[in-house]
């Protein structure tokens, strides 16, 4: 999906509105100010996210992938399939070292973001830094104040934000459209062992790097970080507090981290963020449920749903004879089972977009990211929400591994006033 | 062998029952709207189940009448209200009946 369709997608959303509720699209208000402008990206860790994001960067007319690094050939071999002509280098400071690079692109695995990505902020390059950013709390926010610090253009691998379903119906949520949001259900389930093929044991730790605690957090950094900034994006604020539970069910094979956890984000009002991931099934697949007291959004099945849904009620005169009867004669037993009113209905719902969803937004962020590392500026509120989606995923995994229910720590707060903080 | 004839007196006492059947299902109607905050519109858009509850309750009520006047035929007991049952006529209506016959002869 290019941007024409993305804007024709999101209809009738006239650019007030999306300013207020997505103002991180504003970066495509420059395009045609900048429509010379060109400029050059480094890929850091061209696996298959990495190539996933080249796939849309090599299409992309207003940026040249010029150079790719990653300390495994195969990598690199696949990259230049794509784009040939780009340097390729084993060790990424060597790619920072090049001052044609106007910005970078890391994918690499998640214990290595913090030190590439600040290596890369101080040889003067943008970042865009696959999700989650860091590996722990302090890292992710030294990262965020080295953005700061430098002015530097800083994206996250958060495509739900410029995901044009995502984007509208936040509008509709934030337009009290479905109600009082008092839950949100999150949860990603599949059934896979999360590996990949390795060609020799001892390459096992760099290509399953998902699965060991010295590289990974497992679910909640690799799956979770996407579905909990959708929560705080609806309720608008930030949990006050995170419990959570996880182990090893399923797949025992030597991983290292948990392939069923569950955690409960507890807000200030009372308001309560799930998040669930089970990889031993598969059957409820992945949703982020937004759950009002007029209705449900669904955005990954790219639909939602109205509470008053069903055939109209009875005549008030059928209804009052209908309950009479019942109270002469009592509930028929084998009518059904007694929570049968509370048994979800057969609602088909209502597609977000009118149709059911072509992408998930990710060549619309990587198309952001070239436009702000052309124009030099950042969209407002991007590297926030990267932020905070990438600490909340760490400290539900912290309180998975405590065992304790642990507060959000107030020194992990940024100046953000979408979420009060 | 019973008459079916219903003298005018009886016609109005038997419409009067009616009405008064009919009112008591639209009062029910009413009822019904209010404490299920239906709409006003029921009013007339279940005007059907009302007049289908008004006959129900004048079934029931000539029900009711047939079992009392049954009990006081049985207590050997002659009903105060001659008129009670709408269908089943008396002495002197009977007798109405045949002069009726004779002069159409």
């Amino acid at each position: 999906m290019d941007r024409r369709d993305f804007l024709k997608n999101l209809g009738l959303m006239g650019a007030t509105t999306l300013a207020a509720t997505s103002p991180w699209l504003r970066t495509f208000a420059t395009v045609e100010e900048s429509a010379k402008e060109r400029c050059r990206l480094g890929m850091i860790g061209p696996g298959s996210r990495g190539r996933f994001l080249l796939s849309f960067l090599a299409e992309n007319p207003k940026c040249e992938v010029v150079a790719f690094a990653d300390i495994y050939q195969p990598s690199l071999d696949e990259a230049l399939k794509t784009v040939p002509s780009a340097k390729t280098y084993t060790d990424y400071r060597k790619l920072l070292e090049d001052k044609t690079i106007d910005g970078v692109v890391i994918a690499t695995p998640l214990n290595t973001h913090y030190q590439i990505a600040m290596d890369a902020f101080d040889a003067g390059k943008h970042v865009y830094c696959e999700k989650a950013i860091a590996y722990t709390m302090e890292e992710t926010r030294a990262l965020y104040r080295r953005h700061l610090e430098t002015g530097l253009i800083f994206f996250t691998g958060q495509q739900r934000l410029f995901d044009p379903r995502y984007i509208k119906v936040m509008d509709l949520v934030h337009q009290n459209l479905f109600g009082d949001i008092n839950a949100v259900h999150a949860f990603w389930n599949r059934n896979g062992d999360w590996r990949r093929d390795v060609p020799s044991p001892e390459l096992e730790r760099l290509i399953n790097w998902r699965l060991y605690k010295e590289s990974s957090k497992g679910l909640m950094t690799e799956l979770a970080c996407h579905q909990l900034q959708v929560g705080t994006w609806a309720l608008g604020k930030l949990p006050t507090r995170v419990m959570g539970s996880g182990a090893i069910t399923h797949w025992k094979d030597g991983r290292e981290v948990y392939d069923n956890v569950h955690c409960i984000y507890e807000f200030d009002d009372g308001r309560q963020m799930t998040y669930a991931s089970v990889i031993s099934n598969k059957f409820y697949g992945l949703e982020e449920q937004i759950l009002g007291n007029k209705g449900t959004v669904e955005p990954e099945r790219g639909k939602f749903y109205f509470e008053d849904y069903g055939p109209a009620p009875a005549p008030a005169f059928v209804q009052m004879l209908m309950e009479w009867e019942d109270k002469i004669w009592g509930s028929n037993t084998f009518a059904g089972s007694s929570w049968d009113p509370e048994v979800a209905r057969n609602n088909p719902g209502e597609f977000i977009l009118g149709k059911a969803p072509e992408t998930d937004g990710t060549s619309l962020l990587t198309e952001a990211f070239v436009e702000a590392v052309c124009t030099q500026k950042q969209p407002p509120r991007i590297a926030e929400e990267g932020y905070y989606a990438t600490q909340l995923c760490l400290i539900g995994h912290e309180a998975i591994v405590q065992g304790q229910p642990l507060p959000f720590p107030e020194e992990m707060k940024i100046d953000y006033e979408p979420y009060g903080t | 062998m019973p008459y079916f004839y219903l003298p005018s007196h009886r016609i109005r006492k038997e419409s009067l029952s009616l009405l008064v059947c009919f009112l008591i299902a639209v009062g029910l109607n009413v009822y019904a709207i209010i404490h299920y905050d239906a709409p006003l519109s029921e009013l007339w858009t279940s005007i059907l189940y009302v007049l289908e509850a008004t006959f129900v309750l004048y079934a029931v009520w000539i029900v009711l009448r047939l079992l009392v006047y049954g009990f006081l035929c049985l207590i050997g007991r002659k009903p105060k209200d001659e008129h009670q049952l709408p269908f089943i006529l008396h002495r002197h209506e009977r007798g109405y009946r045949s002069h009726r016959h004779h002069h159409q002869a």
